[in-house]
């Protein structure tokens, strides 16, 4: 068990509305040691995040807001001395990108001028409601956009590279290794995923065929 | 309250933030949950926030002030006038203590002022007391425009729940009315030599958010110096400076949009706008220090190239119609624009792409409906040069090998990074188009002939040509693809005519193979060039990088160009059977080119189609035959055979299309009996085999769509087949194919078995086993959350039942567990599968109120027909409406509903409140009022056995009031929730269930507030 008192640790403050899938795409990164000490739905939950990266190891402590759907919840209590954020939307419910600016605000006004991502979780990338073209809030604030699966782990590392980066002040930062990620959940997502990825080169130039009506 | 209750806060606080135990972090945070809503944490947090900060830790007082600003939100109520007053006076003397702590606290502080202020009728005039208390120094002045910050904000904030009346009364006197004295303060704060460059930024920010409420005109600001500042302040070296004031400038464009509408309606361009006199000229000096601004040509400032191209995307987007009408006056506008779509982040342009989108609409939408023709041809020049960058950014990095990746750290180019740049080339591809839509796909087409033809000519004349460069434009080819007429008949043929000259590149050949696969349209009307496209098309089968756009390419030839193929059918079956040894085309090329010869068949004569189906299936027939003879016990890779040549027999059933008489009907008949007597020989051996048991239910699906009538004696077999797989297996796929066969076959085979009831029987006997199996695998408490897709699965069929046999479903025996199976079911949380539930519950309520409706309506008609004016016609359609009611077994679900009433209605409130996500809750509402009605209205329209007529209605109110008395009183005060039960009580008695359905829905609404502290 290695020692990870003298590594870097950032804390990272993960929001967005209950259901966006918070609490799989935290939980798809396998630390090891604190893996066991998980426990299901309290109020807030902190997961250490170990990444690799080539100016050595960095610890994301995330809290995950998760949960406080149910019970409340201290909401904004939680993002003191917050360092960098994640704001979560689904992709397949408009209502969850509507409310990102407000948690955004919410944030900035407890963290001011931190790095913060945006994700659009492809919670099911069947049914994508919230279009790409669409998805125009991070271009009015200083913010990184990226499309990611937390159940087939698609784009899992990119958020946290980039907020690396950022807190780092070296934009060349990459990661050593790639992080351990638990299985993808679903098969067909990650077919899709994997499918969406090799057609898109081949095909997307090409007329759509037409889908089938009750897939 | 005590020094303990206040040590006691702290101490958990750090519990909280520090403890890494989640057990001791779990139950900080509900103490403090718990905390924040009491009555008591009033005063405890004002304690702590008068406290000098040496003796209380930071985190004490940022949790204090965010408690007090949630609680002013929440529970305002909680104090009298005086209380408030004496709360406000304290704000602001915790506010002017605050001048050592740090920024977030002092917004936290001016947050819950805010929130007074925008809620309590007795506090007069804020803004005016505000300015008066804060002005003294200038860290009082900070505070003031913080909480001249976050006033509009707040006034606009959805969590702070205030009347209408009161809202109206307060937008205008907090915001409206003071719009003056802000600008006032706003600019006596710049001209003050007592305050520093930072309280200029917070002046900045005070001026966005006042913008940002619709407060400030440009009219307003016109004659101050914060137009200036703002511009002025896209100077500063600091980053988060030049992010404010790139919004200021942003927000102020945007508040021209008015005036550019109403310009934009005029004959000729009117100089006397803000626009013209106040903003172009500015925009113009800021285009300027874009393009000589270090930052970003030296440093690469992603946050610099961002804030220029969100500037001139506002201009752009807010004077759309201004700058299409008169170009000439916005020709600055429009270089900056195409300066900006030269930034080497590709991830920022793309903020630029909607405007092009929207000006090329424009440009043609003037030209082709008001016959401004002189509009396109003055934006040609603009398209034009956008079509060159576009062009420019398609191109790989030079470095790049075009396939392989970088086996070390050398090179920044990753997997993602290149599936990023993938993306990003076809959705800059949508510009192109919107391009040669402006500029005529003729001009269009001559800028990558003409770089490809000048890159050729270099090459020829020993220079040596990067791949890159040759390949970037027969993208932009493919991109353009969908706006080429395939009658163009001067620039395409000169492209075509040079593939023979391009240089041996795999990835060259890769892209010209796509262009031939976009082009096969075009194709078709130039059949010369089909031989030597088919030609070159197949060389690339050579190489294993260029083989999967050949098999596209062959795909779209033999669809397209079908007819011009059929003179060479034996050399394309011949290379079909000959290319499968080789492991040069994976599973999804010889899919592709599978579906490329159904095509060719598709065009040929009636009497050609039997031999070529039988040289292209019997081969596969014949093989899947070999491997299955060897039974179960064979090697994966055999199995996996098995899977691909399933595959592409599925994909034949579903491409062949012959005519009504065509001699091939007989083949295509007997192959796809034998292909389904296979399928089931195959699930029977392998059911639970995760490749080939999805190939089966693809291929079986196709089957089922397209060639029911063939195989309508196999029918008993493949439904046997099919429910014993997913009895062995539980495999979703099973269901997922039942499904397609149970709506084939009650579509379609009513009229060809001619009323015979087997295809009932089948399909009831099918039912009750699939929820044999499902109900016992699934019977666990967790099983729902662990199994979602065959949940979906499963309530995705029922409802198709429901709707072809919902008389035989409910009177199955298997029924009641089924629905008590949907009430457990309701727990489950991945969306789709709950969708599915909930629909299933919405389909069966209002399947019985539909029912019951129509008894009622009957019953009436009955009363009223004492003296019927058309006493045949009436009577004729009542009874056979009676027989048809009488047929449906009300009586049922009548009786399920009452009897299982309370733990439907109990797992649908319960996540109602709490777990399902929005777009399932109309039907949860829904659903819970049908219930009412169904239970209320049932038994006193029909008798039903050991039923009573009424009371249903009162045990409905107890089941409901049992769910919310458990909700805590910090969740919700008991008087609020006995009010909601008391109220839905009268609706019930009084019949109005659209009322009721607004109870639940407002019910929800305010009990999430408070509970939930807004996080909606």
């Amino acid at each position: 068990m290695a020692d990870n008192s003298t590594i870097p640790t950032i804390k990272l403050v993960l929001v967005g509305d209950g259901g966006t899938g918070k609490t799989t795409f935290v939980k798809r990164h396998i630390s090891g040691e604190f893996e066991k000490k998980y426990i299901a739905t309290i109020g807030v939950e902190v997961h250490p995040l170990k990444f690799q990266t080539t100016a050595g190891p960095i610890i994301f402590n995330t809290w995950d807001t998760a949960g406080q759907e149910k019970f409340g919840g201290l909401r904004d209590g939680y993002y003191i001395h917050g360092q960098c954020a994640i704001i979560m939307f689904d992709v397949a419910s408009r209502i969850t990108y509507k409310n990102v600016p407000n948690w955004h605000r919410d944030l900035t006004r407890v963290c001011d001028n931190i790095p913060i991502v945006l994700c659009g979780n492809k919670v099911d990338i069947k049914e994508r409601k919230v279009k790409a073209k669409t998805i125009t809030f991070h271009r009015k604030k200083n913010l990184q956009y990226y499309d990611i699966s937390a159940k087939s782990n698609y784009n899992f590392e990119k958020p946290f590279l980039w907020l690396a980066r950022k807190l780092c002040g070296n934009p060349n930062l990459a990661f050593d290794e790639a992080p351990a990620l638990q299985p993808p959940e679903v098969k067909v997502d990650e077919e899709l995923v994997k499918s969406y990825q090799q057609e898109m080169e081949l095909a997307a130039a090409q007329p759509l065929p037409e889908e089938d009506d009750d897939l | 309250m005590s020094q303990s209750d206040i040590s006691q806060v702290i101490s958990i606080l750090e519990t909280l933030y520090k403890n890494s135990d989640p057990s001791a972090k779990k139950q900080a945070n509900d103490w403090l949950q718990d905390f924040q809503k009491k009555p008591e944490a009033w005063m405890v947090v004002d304690t702590i926030l008068r406290t000098p900060l040496s003796e209380l830790q930071a985190e004490a007082k940022m949790f204090s002030a965010q408690t007090l600003r949630n609680k002013i939100i929440n529970d305002l109520s909680d104090l009298d006038s005086s209380a408030v007053n004496s709360l406000k006076d304290s704000l602001i003397a915790h506010l002017k203590d605050a001048q050592s702590q740090p920024q977030s606290l002092i917004i936290q502080l001016c947050l819950s002022l805010a929130g007074i202020a925008v809620q309590s009728e007795a506090w007069a005039d804020p803004v005016a007391e505000i300015i008066q208390q804060l002005s003294s120094d200038p860290f009082q002045i900070a505070c003031l425009l913080e909480f001249l910050t976050v006033l509009p904000e707040e006034m606009m904030n959805e969590r702070i729940i205030v009347s209408n009346s009161l809202f109206q009364d307060k937008s205008t006197k907090l915001l409206t009315d003071q719009a003056g004295n802000v600008i006032q303060l706003m600019v006596q704060c710049l001209q003050s030599t007592n305050l520093d460059a930072n309280s200029h930024v917070r002046v900045l920010g005070c001026f966005n958010s006042w913008l940002k409420s619709g407060e400030l005109t440009v009219d307003m600001i016109r004659d101050t110096p914060l137009i200036d500042l703002a511009f002025a302040a896209l100077d500063a070296s600091d980053n988060s400076i030049f992010e404010t004031a790139s919004d200021a400038v942003c927000n102020i464009i945007y508040e021209t949009r008015d005036e550019a509408q109403v310009t934009s309606r005029g004959h000729h361009y009117s100089e006397q706008t803000n626009i013209t006199q106040i903003l172009l000229p500015k925009l113009a000096s800021v285009a300027e220090r874009m393009r000589s601004d270090k930052a970003i040509l030296e440093e690469n400032d992603e946050d610099r190239m961002r804030g220029y191209c969100r500037i001139f995307t506002e201009a752009g987007e807010s004077w759309i119609y201004l700058i299409t009408r008169f170009p000439e006056v916005f020709e600055k506008i429009l270089a900056a624009l195409l300066d900006c779509m030269k930034m080497p982040n590709l991830e920022i342009i793309r903020m630029l792409f909607n405007f092009w989108g929207d000006l090329s609409d424009n440009v043609l939408s003037n030209t082709e409906h008001r016959g401004h023709e002189h509009i396109r041809s003055s934006f040609s020049a603009v398209f034009e040069s956008l079509i060159d960058i576009i062009i420019v950014h398609q191109r790989y990095p030079l470095g790049f090998d075009g396939f392989s990746l970088p086996a070390d750290d050398s090179g920044d180019w990753s997997l993602q990074e290149r599936d990023e740049f993938r993306d990003f080339r076809h959705n800059v591809g949508d510009v192109l188009k919107d391009c040669v839509r402006v500029v005529g796909e003729q001009v269009a087409l001559i800028h990558p002939y003409q770089i490809i033809s000048s890159k050729l000519s270099s090459a020829g004349s020993s220079q040596s040509v990067p791949w890159q460069e040759i390949e970037a434009p027969l993208f932009s080819l493919r991109s353009m693809g969908a706006e080429i007429s395939p009658y163009e008949d001067n620039v395409m043929p000169k492209i075509m005519d040079i593939f023979s000259n391009f240089p041996t590149h795999p990835k060259l050949r890769y892209a010209a193979t796509l262009v031939i696969g976009r082009y096969t349209e075009w194709t078709d009307r130039h059949p010369q060039y089909v031989e030597f496209q088919l030609k070159y098309v197949f060389e690339g089968f050579q190489d294993k990088d260029v083989a999967p756009a050949s098999a596209l390419a062959i795909k779209y030839l033999c669809k397209d160009c079908n007819i011009h193929l059929v003179p060479v059918w034996s050399e394309l079956i011949g290379f079909y059977y000959q290319a499968f040894p080789g492991d040069i085309l994976d599973d999804m090329d010889i899919l592709q080119i599978t579906e490329g010869l159904a095509h060719v068949i598709n065009a040929m004569p009636d009497e050609n189609t039997p031999t070529a189906l039988e040289q292209l299936i019997l081969p596969m027939i014949s093989r899947l035959g070999e491997k299955i003879a060897a039974g179960a016990n064979i090697t994966e890779n055999d199995k996996l055979d098995i899977a691909r040549l399933v595959d592409r027999m599925g994909i034949l059933f579903e491409f062949v299309e012959l005519s009504k008489n065509s001699p091939g009907i007989a083949v295509l008949d007997q192959a796809s009996v034998s292909f389904c007597q296979t399928l089931t020989q195959i699930t029977g051996l392998f059911p639970s085999h995760p490749i080939l048991s999805e190939s089966v239910g693809k291929a079986l699906r196709s089957i089922f769509d397209r060639h029911n009538l063939a195989i309508k004696d196999l029918v008993p077999n493949i439904a046997e087949s099919l429910v014993t797989a997913f009895r062995q297996t539980g495999l979703g796929v099973y269901l997922w194919a039942s499904r397609k066969f149970i709506k084939v076959y009650d579509n379609a085979t009513r009229e060809i078995w001619n009323g015979n009831t087997t295809i009932e029987q089948i399909v009831l006997t099918m039912v009750q086993s699939i929820s044999e199996t499902t109900l016992q695998a699934l019977q666990g408490p967790e099983s729902a959350q662990t199994h979602p897709e065959i949940i979906d699965e499963y309530f995705k069929l029922l409802v198709l039942v429901l709707e072809g046999f919902s008389k035989q479903l409910i009177r199955a025996s298997i029924f009641p567990s089924i629905f008590k199976f949907g009430v457990s079911a309701l727990s489950v949380r991945q969306v789709h599968a709950l969708d599915s539930v909930e629909y299933f519950w919405s389909r069966l309520t209002a399947q019985a109120m539909r029912h019951l409706s129509s008894i009622k309506r009957s019953q009436e008609i009955v009363i009223n027909s004492s003296e019927p004016h058309f006493p045949t016609l009436r009577s004729g359609t009542n009874n056979r409406q009676k027989r048809e009611e009488n047929d449906y077994p009300l009586d049922i679900i009548v009786r399920l509903f009452a009897s299982e009433g309370y733990s439907i209605v109990n797992a649908l409130f319960d996540g109602f409140l709490h777990t399902f996500p929005p777009e399932c809750l109309k039907e949860a509402s829904n659903s819970l009022v049908f219930i009412a009605k169904i239970i209320h209205t049932g038994p006193q329209l029909i008798a039903i056995q050991n039923l009573p007529a009424t009371s249903h209605l009162q045990n409905y109110i107890q089941w409901i009031n049992s769910i919310v008395s458990q909700i805590p009183d910090s969740n919700m005060p008991a008087r609020d929730r006995e009010l909601f039960v008391a109220d839905l009580s009268r609706c019930f008695q009084d019949e109005n269930w659209d009322k009721a359905t607004i109870l639940f829905n407002d019910f929800r609404t305010i009990y999430r507030r408070r509970s939930m502290r807004g996080l909606e």
